[in-house]
């Protein structure tokens, strides 16, 4: 009897060669082989995305007492299912002028360690 | 007058304020009458006016005899007074109607005949030679042509609007959204204790009008109520018109309004410049059922692109800015019905009013006028005041007239409207005017805002902006055109407030440090006067003016930065996503982010910098101080080729001049050399020429980020994307983290134009699906967006596969289908342009045509990477900065063309100048290709005066797309001597 195990294909992201990227595993989920890459960039692109994809996170929120929105993002990427509910946390922040770039709005976002930071400055409007 | 909530009682009421109603509004307001005019729609000219060709006919087409012919020529020669008491723009072009055969010149010399009939002054034959002298565009197979000299040009709306804010002004009232459902007249109204005749109008509104008279000028839908009072019933059959608009830069392509004479075949289109500047193509005519639909037809459109062909060989899609459909109300023998049907006295037709009717509309309102005032045994008003006054517009000021209305009104210093040139103060002046505004439109439509090239993309989310702090509406709550038309679908609750307040507290920019006072109207008017010089003043704070002013300041020049917005940072600030700034600063970061690390390295660095300041021009520095007058108004100025570019004089240098405006005045600033970093614009709806009606819910990609990331606006909840543009992709996922559903992305080309990271990250993790080879061919929806029809192209001619078409349902349709250079204040320098690139010409130290101009960024050509913008101008404003201490430029020196070969769409710089020392012996040559290859080679070669081509070098990339630009290296000292050189591209296998 043969085993069959898993593999999941990607199209590389790295640059505009697009090469079909395939990443084998073992029954027990962990990368065997990684296949399809032209240059070491992709093989590490494919190797993450099989196993731990990762996002940035970009949102703008409201904030008292400003017209403009705040631009809002995470510090790192954070892992790609936590995506939803990071966006819920960032959707109910109440926040209110003066921000500051840089200044740290949600502290571990989503339970991913990973925080929500300001990435524009914004004043009162008064 | 009685007047209760839902009960009104007038002399006269008026149904419909298109340009018959509002015409007679006026002339009958020169009498002791009360007057109300009800509109159905929700402003002004709703109807046939709004959409038409806007010809003043001079009145040889109708048969001598007919009403048309009697209030067509009458009205043809009112049109000068009125346009003068009105001031409405007005301009007697003079019309050709142009025969191509023997047969169609006797039917031009028929037409003669008829007009001296009908009393048409000045109508004669011209001669094929005469027709090309006057009009050099027009087709050299034109045998003979109609010359009828007092034919004109208007905008039908301005002419409404300027007749029915002078009857306001005397009186009148207008009522909008009343639409009249139902007449009760004579014996049903049971009231008439005297012998006027009376009559009760209901409104959709559930409003009731009583008057003495009722005059219909319902245009398309005047047949009905007719019928409501009168046994003699009439019929319209609406037609329709389709139409293509060009851009103003085709405006001069013919001076006249160009007929074709009638035949067999039809009337023919016509080809005329309008009174705003552009050119104007079209109409078909075609019955249609629908009274009310406006969609335009693919085939109609190109239709009259075909047979506009006849007058204009040149013709192309090319320029066209928007396509739109009128509609027309004829009917009946095709003579206008004007007057009282027998069976009803008091009630008064304007009826089958189909062309002439814009020419006829003012002596139609001369005779009712007096017709209805006999009735009514009415007397004239001593203190009717005819004058109407003038809307002031910015654009057409001077610089002193400019300068002095700052004064009165800052907000004059505020241009809103980039395109048009339009100000804050004429948008609330317009909001403020005698007959509301309840739309964008209408604002539109009365100031110019939104009209031009960008299509609104820049300035409507700032015009819904003052519109919402003007009136007070909910941002939800705001329509673009027509009651529904919402242009947004989600706003913060309190956002109305917020932009009151902050409107009332209108920060002066807090960066601003340009503090020189403006000149006065003497000095303005004054040629040389500046009233300061710098040594380079960069136009445009984004990313690549920034990096030009600190380059510039870095080199050790002063430097002018000028920047429109109240924040540096151009486009960045709304760019909210990541991916910036790994090449410059070696760390991924958002738009914002990229913005402040730039303000903040050049405001650190003592260059300075003002803010909410427009450019209207740059005046060029010429060698001979004589020539400096011609050149003044930079429209005059001729493009001078890059390879004829004259070196600056040593022994008397004059400075360019660049002229900009803000809230302090109008400022007039020396500089020794410029650099333009004006950015780009997005493609708008006009340039894929899409037919169908127009809704609201269509965006520019960059448009909807600003509403969504600047003003927390949610443009629309169901969204469908056309193009697979990176702004588009990066708005797709935008969309759906502001709560939007995204249907789909449509590109017309087999493969996507965006980065792959963009095609995973915003589509794929999203399930968004993507459709190549796929475009959207027509709207739906004649307020929101209700739709859009898809359909499959052919992968190589990019045509529209019939019986692929399928409809998507949406309420929102955003527009990623490419970026333009801006390149206008460049125009007004006399700066040439590169049609690959679409923008300047420029030598490998970025300098265009025009000694001491420099260019970098979109503005010089289209990039993908804000980094590289950034290094490009730090290039520019360091050759710029040297240009302006240490002169290089000698006036004798040789220009080797840069040339794009196979496979390579453009190469920018398109010139290589040995005239200058140079102390890098490399530069870098930027390039795009025409298509996708796998491990290319870029080849350079030299071509020799002899002819002869010799490879410099030979360059690769793992792979190249039309989507990335390519940079490569090249030293000078290869290139020594050769008559002009060649970029290609082959594949790896051709080396």
């Amino acid at each position: 009897m043969l085993q069959a195990t898993d593999v999941k294909n990607f199209v590389c992201v790295c640059c505009p060669m697009g090469c079909q990227l395939e990443v084998g595993f073992d029954d027990k989920g962990s990368v065997t082989s990684v296949t399809g890459y032209t240059c070491n960039r992709g093989k590490a692109y494919a190797r993450e995305e099989a196993t731990d994809p990762r996002r940035m996170v970009t949102a703008v929120v409201c904030i008292k007492d400003c017209p403009e929105p705040l631009s809002v993002k995470t510090a790192q990427a954070i892992p790609k299912r936590f995506i939803d509910a990071a966006l819920t946390s960032i959707r109910s922040l109440d926040l209110t002028a003066p921000i500051s770039a840089g200044d740290v709005l949600i502290k571990d976002v989503a339970h991913t360690g990973v925080s929500v930071i300001a990435t524009k400055s914004l004043d009162a409007m008064l | 007058m009685e007047k209760t909530k839902n009960n009104a009682t007038y002399d006269v009421v008026i149904i419909g304020a298109g340009v018959a109603g509002s015409c007679i509004a006026r002339e009958l307001s020169r009498f002791d009458l009360s007057i109300c005019v009800l509109e159905a729609g929700n402003d002004i000219a709703c109807g046939a006016t709004r959409a038409n060709s806007g010809i003043v006919h001079a009145g040889y087409d109708p048969k001598p005899g007919t009403r048309k012919a009697f209030f067509n020529v009458r009205g043809s020669q009112l049109y000068p007074r009125w346009a003068k008491e009105l001031h409405f723009p007005f301009i007697q072009n003079g019309s050709l109607v142009v025969a191509y055969s023997d047969a169609e010149l006797d039917t031009v010399r028929s037409l003669v005949r008829r007009g001296q009939e009908n009393g048409v002054q000045g109508i004669r034959v011209i001669s094929a030679d005469e027709l090309h002298r006057l009009e050099p565009e027009c087709s050299t197979a034109a045998v003979g042509a109609l010359c009828a000299p007092t034919g004109g040009i208007c905008d039908p709306y301005h002419v409404t609007l300027a007749a029915a804010e002078n009857a306001v002004l005397n009186g009148a009232i207008f009522d909008f959204e009343q639409r009249v459902i139902a007449i009760a007249h004579g014996q049903e109204m049971n009231a008439r204790s005297d012998s006027q005749p009376m009559f009760r109008l209901y409104t959709d509104a559930r409003k009731v009008y009583t008057a003495r008279v009722v005059i219909n000028a319902a245009g398309v839908h005047a047949d009905e109520i007719n019928n409501m009072v009168s046994s003699h019933h009439l019929h319209t059959n609406p037609r329709r018109g389709e139409y293509c608009l060009f851009d103003t830069n085709f405006g001069s392509t013919f001076s006249h309004t160009m007929f074709q004479a009638p035949s067999a075949l039809g009337k023919g289109v016509l080809v005329t410049p309008t009174i705003h500047g552009n050119l104007l193509v079209g109409p078909n005519a075609v019955e249609q059922a629908s009274k009310d639909d406006l969609s335009t037809t693919a085939d109609g459109l190109h239709d009259i692109l075909q047979r506009a062909h006849t007058t204009w060989p040149h013709v192309t899609k090319r320029g066209i800015i928007t396509n739109f459909c009128g509609i027309r109300a004829s009917g009946g023998d095709g003579d206008f019905v004007i007057g009282e049907p027998d069976d009803v006295s008091g009630f008064f037709n304007v009826t089958y009013f189909d062309s002439p009717g814009l020419t006829s509309a003012p002596a139609v309102a001369e005779y009712l006028s007096r017709e209805v005032a006999s009735t009514l045994d009415a007397h004239k008003r001593v203190d009717f005041n005819p004058i109407r006054p003038a809307i002031e517009q910015f654009s057409r000021m001077d610089d002193a007239e400019r300068a002095q209305a700052i004064a009165r009104d800052q907000r004059f210093g505020h241009v809103v409207c980039r395109c048009c040139t339009v100000t804050e103060a004429e948008i609330m002046h317009a909001l403020q005017g005698p007959l509301p505004v309840l739309d964008l439109d209408a604002l539109k439509w009365r100031t110019g805002a939104m009209m031009g090239r960008c299509h609104g993309g820049f300035c409507s989310p700032e015009v819904m902006k003052l519109f919402v702090g003007a009136t007070n509406t909910d941002p939800t709550q705001v329509d673009k055109r027509l009651p529904g038309s919402r242009m947004v679908m989600g706003a913060r609750p309190d956002y109305r407030q917020l932009i009151q307040v902050s409107a009332s507290h209108r920060s002066d920019g807090a960066l601003k440090q340009y503090a020189a006072s403006p000149l006065d109207d003497v000095a303005v008017s004054s040629l040389d006067a500046c009233e300061s010089s710098y040594d380079v003043v960069v136009v445009g704070g984004g990313a690549g003016g920034i990096a030009a002013a600190v380059a510039a300041r870095k080199a050790g020049a002063q430097v002018l930065l000028i920047d429109r917005e109240s924040q540096l940072g151009g486009i960045l600030k709304q760019c909210v996503h990541n991916g910036f700034g790994l090449h410059r600063f070696k760390v991924e970061l958002t738009g914002p982010e990229y913005a402040q690390r730039e303000i903040e390295n050049v405001t650190s660095k003592d260059v300075d910098i003002a803010l909410q300041a427009s450019v209207v021009r740059v005046d060029p520095a010429v060698a001979q101080p004589g020539l400096f007058d011609a050149t003044r108004d930079g429209a005059s100025v001729a493009s001078v080729p890059l390879h004829n570019r004259q070196g600056n004089q040593q022994t008397k240098r004059s400075l360019h001049a660049v002229i900009f405006v803000d809230q302090d005045g109008v400022h007039r600033v020396a500089a020794h050399s410029i650099v333009l970093a004006t950015g780009s614009r997005e493609r708008g709806l006009g340039a894929l020429n899409m037919a169908g009606s127009r809704p609201s819910g269509v965006f520019s990609a960059g448009c909807a980020q600003n509403f969504m990331n600047l003003q927390g606006c949610l443009p629309g909840k169901r969204c469908v994307i056309l193009g697979s543009g990176d702004i588009g992709l990066i708005m797709a996922r935008r969309m759906l983290f502001q709560g939007a559903d995204v249907q789909g992305v449509y590109e017309i080309m087999p493969h996507p134009s965006g980065l792959r990271r963009n095609i995973v990250q915003c589509l794929d993790d999203y399930n968004i699906p993507l459709h190549l080879s796929t475009t959207i061919v027509r709207l739906e929806g004649d307020r929101r967006l209700e739709a859009v029809w898809t359909s499959k192209v052919d992968e190589h001619t990019l045509q529209p596969i019939a019986g692929t078409e399928e409809r998507i349902p949406c309420d929102t349709l955003l527009l990623s289908v490419g970026l333009l250079p801006e390149n206008e204040i460049a125009r007004t320098a006399g700066v040439e342009l590169d049609p690959l690139t679409g923008g300047a010409v420029v030598d490998e130290r970025l300098e265009t045509s025009v000694s001491s101009i420099f260019a970098c960024g979109n503005a010089l050509h289209i990039h993908d990477l804000v980094d590289h913008v950034s290094a490009e101008g730090e290039r520019a404003g360091m050759f710029a900065a040297q240009q302006a201490l240490s002169p290089s430029h000698t006036a004798s020196h040789a220009l080797i063309p840069l040339v794009p070969g196979d496979g390579i769409r453009y190469v920018v710089p398109q010139y290589v100048d040995l005239g200058h020392q140079h102390d890098d012996a490399s530069f870098a040559i930027s390039f795009r290709v025409s298509f996708a290859l796998k491990h290319p080679r870029f080849r350079l070669q030299r071509r020799e005066p002899n002819g002869t081509l010799t490879t410099v070098k030979v360059a690769t990339t793992m792979i190249a797309v039309p989507a990335e630009m390519v940079q490569m290296h090249v030293h000078v000292h290869d290139l020594l001597g050769a008559h002009s050189c060649v970029l290609s591209m082959e594949s790896k296998g051709e080396v």
